[in-house]
């Protein structure tokens, strides 16, 4: 399968945060979440795939093609959506539309009439009258009807309602199969179980992991257990130790746990990401 | 840029764009500096922008399939139609004067709406673009720096042509309106025109090379 997005050694300096040799490769059709805790670097890093914020070194590669010198082909193949559409709220959707759909070579009316009536879009709303949820819908119609083949999305479940989130994820499922690929930032896990196929995990401003998600999750092995004090040996094993309500939850390698439990679980992405993060790697 | 321009005229506007194009008529008024009529375009121009922060049209701009450069572009052919378009429209103002209201007697603060006036119009609007748009695309958040400065410079132009008006040698230009001294008159019209394209062409330069640098 091929990539439709390559990052490779992006960097970007501010006085207080580093985003550190970013580099990652997306493939069509697939549905990959990029994970991070707040302030990781995860919107910095997709603002500087789109040049919104300039990067100071690497290269970004869309379809096989450099970013500079094929913007306006990349951005008519790319739907790039932050939160919503959050620009002038006070116009009605169908002159935000009207205006918008002009710029785009691939623009279908007939798909924006499909993907307006699927997400109960009311064109002669404004995006001020919209739910958060209902401006994420508004976003995707608008780079859907463009034939986006590649939607970047930096956290489109923030602040929605578990339906709405929900509904979403659905819709990214559904897009998957029409052969579209789907980036998009989040913090929160159980979005990626729902739908996810690759996790892109970034920390501090780098690369902590790039992989199928199940195999990410099977390379680590998670010990609920009741014990009061740690045995000799355990805490030198472990990636990260938690106190418990009853005990310890302890993260390991999961080829690299020092004893025999029958509590050994597969983790799942929250608890290698609350151990990873709180316990430091 | 058709496509940009239909982005500025029917989302960006702010209203009191075509308000201000009508504040042309400041033209009629006696003993008046008759260049600040065109401060008011860089008002509305102003409120566009300031607007626009609020609007997050730089943020959709961008993400619009076209480069930065453009974006700039649209801005300043915007402004340059605004610009034209009270000027155009100041010109029945400024014959009004002239020919039918022939009891308004000479302008005490300024040059009289003419040939040469026009030029320093021309001059104004150049002055205002270069510094306004230059400024504006170094930091769009901070638009109100922008203005501050511009109005600065559009005053100067302003006191130079009080100045001017004052003048023996060049009251004779900026203050008569009928045949004479013709030459004089239309070069510097046509000299204000240049500076204007000139002036507005270094805009578009600088601002899009400010604008390239800029983390959104």
């Amino acid at each position: 399968m091929k990539d439709v997005l390559r990052v490779s050694g992006l960097s970007k300096s501010y006085p207080s945060f580093k985003l550190r040799d970013v580099s990652f490769e997306i493939a069509e059709g697939s549905i990959t979440g990029f994970i991070g805790r707040n302030g990781a670097g995860k919107s910095t890093t997709l603002k500087c795939i789109m040049n919104t914020v300039r990067k100071d070194g690497g290269e970004v590669f869309f379809f096989g093609k450099p970013f500079d010198g094929n913007e306006r082909e990349i951005k008519n193949r790319t739907g790039f959506i932050t939160g919503g559409v959050d620009y002038y709220p006070g116009k009605k959707l169908k002159t935000i539309t009207d205006v918008t759909k002009r710029f785009y070579d691939a623009w279908s009316d007939e798909d924006y009439r499909r993907y307006t009536s699927s997400f109960d879009l009311d064109e002669n709303k404004t995006p001020r009258q919209l739910s958060q949820g209902m401006r994420v819908k508004y976003s995707l119609a608008l780079a859907l009807s463009h034939n986006a083949d590649l939607l970047i999305l930096d956290e489109p479940t923030s602040g929605l309602d578990p339906v709405s989130r929900e509904d979403l994820l659905e819709t990214f499922l559904r897009l998957s199969d029409e052969g579209k690929t789907v980036l998009f930032s989040t913090h929160v896990t159980s979005d990626l179980e729902k739908c996810a196929s690759n996790i892109i995990y970034i920390k501090d401003g780098g690369i902590f992991a790039e992989d199928d998600m199940r195999d990410f999750e099977k390379k680590f092995a998670l010990i609920e257990t009741t014990w009061q004090s740690l045995p000799d040996g355990v805490s030198e094993k472990a990636i990260g130790i938690r106190r418990t309500k009853n005990g310890f939850s302890i993260l390991f390698y999961a080829n690299e746990v020092p004893f025999m439990s029958e509590n050994i679980k597969t983790p799942t992405l929250e608890d290698i990401m609350v151990h990873v993060e709180k316990e430091g790697l | 840029m058709k496509n940009l321009l239909n982005k500025e005229f029917r989302l960006a506007l702010h209203p009191t764009n075509i308000i201000f194009i009508s504040f042309a008529l400041m033209l009629l008024i006696p003993n008046f500096p008759y260049l600040v009529a065109f401060f008011y375009t860089g008002l509305g121009l102003f409120f566009t922008c300031i607007t626009g922060r609020e609007n997050n049209d730089t943020e959709y701009s961008v993400s619009l399939p076209v480069g930065r450069k453009d974006v700039v572009k649209g801005r300043i052919a915007f402004a340059v139609i605004l610009e034209l378009a009270t000027l155009v429209v100041s010109v029945p103002f400024a014959i009004i004067r002239d020919f039918i209201i022939k009891g308004i007697p000479s302008n005490q603060a300024g040059s009289m709406p003419g040939l040469a006036f026009f030029g320093l119009a021309f001059l104004l609007y150049g002055v205002f673009n270069a510094v306004f748009f230059t400024c504006y695309y170094k930091n769009p958040l901070k638009v109100g720096k922008s203005f501050v400065l511009a109005s600065l410079a559009i005053f100067i132009v302003v006191i130079v042509d009080i100045v001017l008006s004052h003048v023996p040698v060049c009251s004779e230009v900026f203050c008569d309106t009928g045949n004479s001294r013709i030459a004089a008159k239309l070069s510097v019209f046509f000299a204000g025109i240049a500076v204007y394209i000139v002036l507005t062409a270094i805009a578009v330069v600088r601002s899009a090379k400010n604008f390239s640098k800029l983390d959104l």
